[in-house]
């Protein structure tokens, strides 16, 4: 990583660097620091006074019920909307690739949701789905499907589903056309002299030279579905009815601001952090070796 | 072989047109109800065009006058967004820059220590730290400032990377030059670098306008004071759960609140799907 | 207008020794050619004394003064890239422009500095123009007029002309050379090319892994290699080594041992149909190359593995049949001991 040339200056790049990891210190590592701490702690209920009580935050997160089913809607939700955003934008990206006139007012479109805050997103679906005034709530009802994610703990799931999805389109989708644009024409040649029909074509050519994108954006997708669906989740069912839509980071949310419970919320705080070092490493460990063809 | 030609051509621009139309529906459908009385859009009688209340709405959501929330105009809100989101932006970028190029034109001693404790901030997105770090933030005096609305969102390590990797493929003779001319690394730097660096701000700037205007978790916890609010906050603030969201304004609000970002996106498409791609290499 | 002096210089990197006990001295306004093949350390040499490497042992001595601990603006050195090295966001005025705003000199100084240089380079129309819109040429000659506005003591060039085609390497050639003799500025110029080194040089120092083999005037090395490396690295095609055993009986000279190497130049090898006498050496042809006006003969000497290149006249020369003999001048002979065999 180090260039042939470099200048000799001893005091000057630290005082480049320094901001960065200044505040990189005050906001990143200390907090992080003091949620380690607090997770091995205990407040009550005034905050006066704390106790230190080793892991007892964790083993009760791990028996705690509602934790659980967090992990459960999380799970649910992240292999839902992976699936979709994947299949979908694959499709999207596949047909721009192809078509021969438009092209970049297909791109233009499928990328507005990308610029659409969460929040936002949250508001408009949950506008379109809402059970008395929602646009398609009231297709859903013509066809007597009785809409109402207030109560009914599947629906919500599927709004929390259907919204992610359509903001995640777009990433997907970008990512997608750039690397089906990037491979190699002749490829395609050799294998239509092959014989290889378009179907062949995509099946056994397309589909394995972009494995390494699709590996990408499983893992960003990944990465978004925990941590950039917050605004999505607060605006359309606030983590219910019940915690039926609440996934990890929104119970670190609930825990640690509108419960109280510090320790708890550090304590799942420290486990998401052990979980995305995990998935950085592997990002950077799998990704950086490129699969090469 | 010719009327397959044409069918799939044909299949191709259906589905093509079908998916998109999905995909836009939402934000056509919000520019719809914008458009409508509170009246029709509470019985359900709002179709797919647009309808006759364009002007009053947005004159109502629009007029300074007027308060969408209480106590704040929409112009004050979209101010507070756009200092927030101009701060953010130059911010990251401004320290970004200057820790890549202190990593790849300098050596020093801890500079791998350094260097990895950037990289580990990439493992720790503000939503798993979100707790202490608003605790951090109220013990320095952040709340309600326009400071603590930007300064913890700006040392994250993307923007670095980014640069890091643009610099690499600087030739080594350009700096080679440049001091056989006489430039030390802070003229290198404000003279050649930075000025060869212009498409890499640009791309990052769309991608960094977006993240800081479309921020939610954050400003919903350092702002206490209705006026430093941001419209994204607000917006969500307009719908009331017992049901007297005057839901017309809401929608017109949300179409205003999602302009600027379209906008940037749309009017910079090359350059943001470049830096998109390149960032993630 | 300096003399340069390099005194025991040795580089190493990671342990690995780049240059060994470099020794040269080089008077004022004199061309010197660092010739070699690749990594030979030709470069590495070029950027010690450009200061933008740090010598390991040794020193540098440019005029009077000690530069080697110098930082590279201070030794009073331009540089020429091989790939110009030219900022590409600044136009072509500024990028010669760019070390004298540094330096603090005066606008108007400037002008004229950038005028003069623009004007021996035939630059005047491409001024304000950016790098990217010129040609490779055009692009060296900026390179040029950066170097030249300096007004250094010694210039430095690093295989410039490697990224140009033939013709307009040739046409460039002559262009530096016009402009060293105006300016009568020492210079040091890399290449791996040996035309160039025999046409632009006044002495040549030949490098092979990092040592001096020779330093001599082009003609010296061409007419008195001091090793085989020499006179296999001079001269196009190369000089033809023979095991002195394999010929001793042919050819009548005291100097030659059974242990020594022969070596003889293509263009001073006769061939013939027939023995002309006990000197001729049998050989079997293999193959032909016309060139225009000279051919090449390939072959191998008769009952050997020795292969045998000559160059020879076309129009004189039919070759009818494989058994033809080969012959020399005692003059044209040099002679070296088997260890200088270090090819």
């Amino acid at each position: 990583m180090q260039k042939r040339v470099i200048f000799n200056s001893k005091l000057l790049p630290y005082l480049l660097i320094s901001p960065q990891i200044l505040i990189s210190s005050v906001f990143f590592f200390w907090p992080a620091i003091l949620a380690i701490w607090q997770s091995f702690l205990k407040e009550d209920a005034f905050g006066l006074s704390t106790e230190f009580i080793w892991f007892q935050n964790y083993l009760d997160i791990f028996f705690d019920n509602n934790y659980l089913s967090s992990i459960f809607v999380t799970i649910i939700f992240s292999f839902f909307v992976t699936l979709i955003c994947l299949t979908a934008s694959l499709i999207l990206a596949s047909l721009v690739y192809k078509v021969n006139f438009g092209k970049i007012i297909y791109q233009t479109l499928i990328i507005c949701p990308y610029a659409v805050a969460p929040a936002i997103t949250g508001v408009l679906w949950f506008f379109l789905f809402n059970p008395s005034i929602g646009f398609v709530s009231n297709i859903l009802q013509k066809i007597n499907i009785l809409w109402d994610p207030n109560l009914n703990e599947n629906h919500a799931l599927i709004l929390i589903i259907v919204a992610a999805s359509w903001k995640q389109i777009s990433y997907n989708f970008l990512f997608y056309l750039a690397s089906l644009q990037s491979i190699p024409k002749s490829l395609l040649e050799a294998a239509a002299i092959d014989g290889a029909s378009s179907f062949r074509k995509f099946i056994d050519i397309i589909i394995p030279i972009i494995s390494p994108t699709t590996f990408f954006l499983l893992i960003m997708n990944l990465i978004y579905t925990f941590f950039d669906t917050f605004g999505i989740i607060f605006t359309t069912t606030q983590g219910g009815p019940g915690y039926s839509t609440t996934n990890l980071v929104y119970k670190v949310y609930v825990d640690g601001i509108i419960n109280l419970n510090l320790g708890s919320s550090a304590a799942q705080s420290v486990i998401l952090m052990i979980f995305v070092s995990l998935i950085t490493l592997i990002h950077f460990k799998f990704v950086e070796k490129k699969v090469h063809y | 072989m010719f009327n397959n030609f044409k069918i799939s051509c044909f299949l191709t621009n259906f589905i093509l047109i079908f998916g998109t139309i999905i995909i836009i529906f939402p934000i056509y459908f919000c520019f719809i109800a914008s458009t409508e009385s509170i009246q029709n859009i509470l019985h359900g009688k709002i179709g797919l065009i647009p309808g006759t209340q364009l002007f009053e709405n947005y004159l109502e959501i629009l007029n300074p006058e007027k308060n969408i929330l209480p106590g704040i105009s929409i112009w004050k809100l979209l101010l507070n967004s756009l200092i927030t989101t101009v701060l953010i932006t130059i911010g990251k970028t401004v320290i970004s820059i200057l820790s890549a190029y202190s990593v790849v034109y300098f050596d020093f001693p801890f500079k791998k220590t350094l260097f990895f404790l950037i990289f580990i901030t990439l493992m720790l997105p503000i939503e798993v730290r979100i707790v202490p770090t608003f605790q951090m933030a109220s013990n320095l005096n952040l709340l309600d400032s326009y400071e603590g609305l930007s300064i913890p969102l700006i040392a994250s390590a993307t923007a670095t990377f980014l640069f890091r990797q643009f610099f690499m493929t600087i030739p080594d003779e350009l700096c080679e030059a440049a001091k056989i001319d006489g430039a030390g690394p802070l003229h290198f730097f404000w003279d050649i670098v930075f000025p060869l660096s212009r498409t890499t701000i640009a791309a990052l700037f769309v991608i960094l306008f977006i993240y800081g205007w479309n921020q939610y978790l954050w400003p919903l916890l350092i702002t206490t004071k209705q006026s430093m609010n941001t419209i994204i906050i607000a917006l969500t603030q307009m719908i009331s759960p017992d049901g007297a969201t005057p839901w017309e304004k809401v929608m017109g609000v949300a179409i205003i609140a999602m302009l600027p970002p379209i906008f940037v996106v749309v009017f910079m498409q090359k350059l943001f799907v470049k830096g998109l791609i390149d960032s993630e290499k | 207008m300096a003399i340069v002096t390099l005194k025991n210089l040795k580089k190493f990197y990671n342990n690995q020794q780049i240059l060994n006990n470099i020794n040269l001295q080089i008077s004022d306004g004199e061309f010197i050619v660092i010739l070699g093949p690749s990594g030979c350390g030709k470069s590495t040499l070029l950027r010690l004394v450009a200061g933008l490497e740090a010598v390991s042992k040794g020193e540098i001595f440019i005029g009077e003064k000690n530069v080697t601990n110098i930082e590279p603006k201070d030794r009073k050195i331009a540089m020429v890239f091989q790939n110009y090295a030219l900022y590409p966001h600044m136009t072509v005025f500024n990028n010669i422009a760019y070390g004298l705003k540094l330096q603090k000199v005066s606008k108007s100084e400037i002008i004229k500095k950038v005028k003069f240089a623009s004007e021996i380079l035939q630059l005047n129309e491409f001024l304000q123009r950016k790098p990217s819109q010129l040609s490779g040429g055009q692009r060296q000659r900026v390179a040029m007029g950066r170097a030249i506005v300096r007004d250094p003591n010694v210039f430095l060039f690093d295989e410039p002309l490697s990224n140009l085609d033939a013709k307009l390497r040739t046409q460039m050639r002559f262009e530096i050379k016009n402009i060293q003799k105006k300016f009568n500025t020492t210079s040091i110029y890399v290449t791996h090319d040996q035309i160039e080194a025999m046409t632009l040089a006044d002495r040549i120092v030949l490098l092979n892994k990092g040592n001096i083999e020779q330093i001599g005037t082009p003609i010296e090395l061409y007419t008195k290699p001091a090793s085989t490396f020499v006179g296999g690295f001079i001269g196009n095609p190369p000089m033809n080594f023979i095991p002195g055993e394999a010929i001793l009986s042919y050819i009548d000279f005291n100097k030659c041992h059974k242990t020594s190497i022969v070596g003889i130049r293509p263009e001073n090898i006769k061939i013939s149909h027939d023995a002309v006498d006990k000197k001729s050496i049998p050989f079997k042809f293999e193959m032909l190359e016309v060139i225009g006006h000279e051919s090449l003969v390939y072959g191998k000497i008769e009952n050997s593995n020795i292969s045998i290149i000559v160059k020879t006249n076309t129009i004189n020369n039919v070759f009818n049949s494989r058994k033809l003999y080969i012959s020399f001048k005692n003059e044209d002979i040099h002679i070296f001991k088997k260890e200088d065999n270090t090819n």
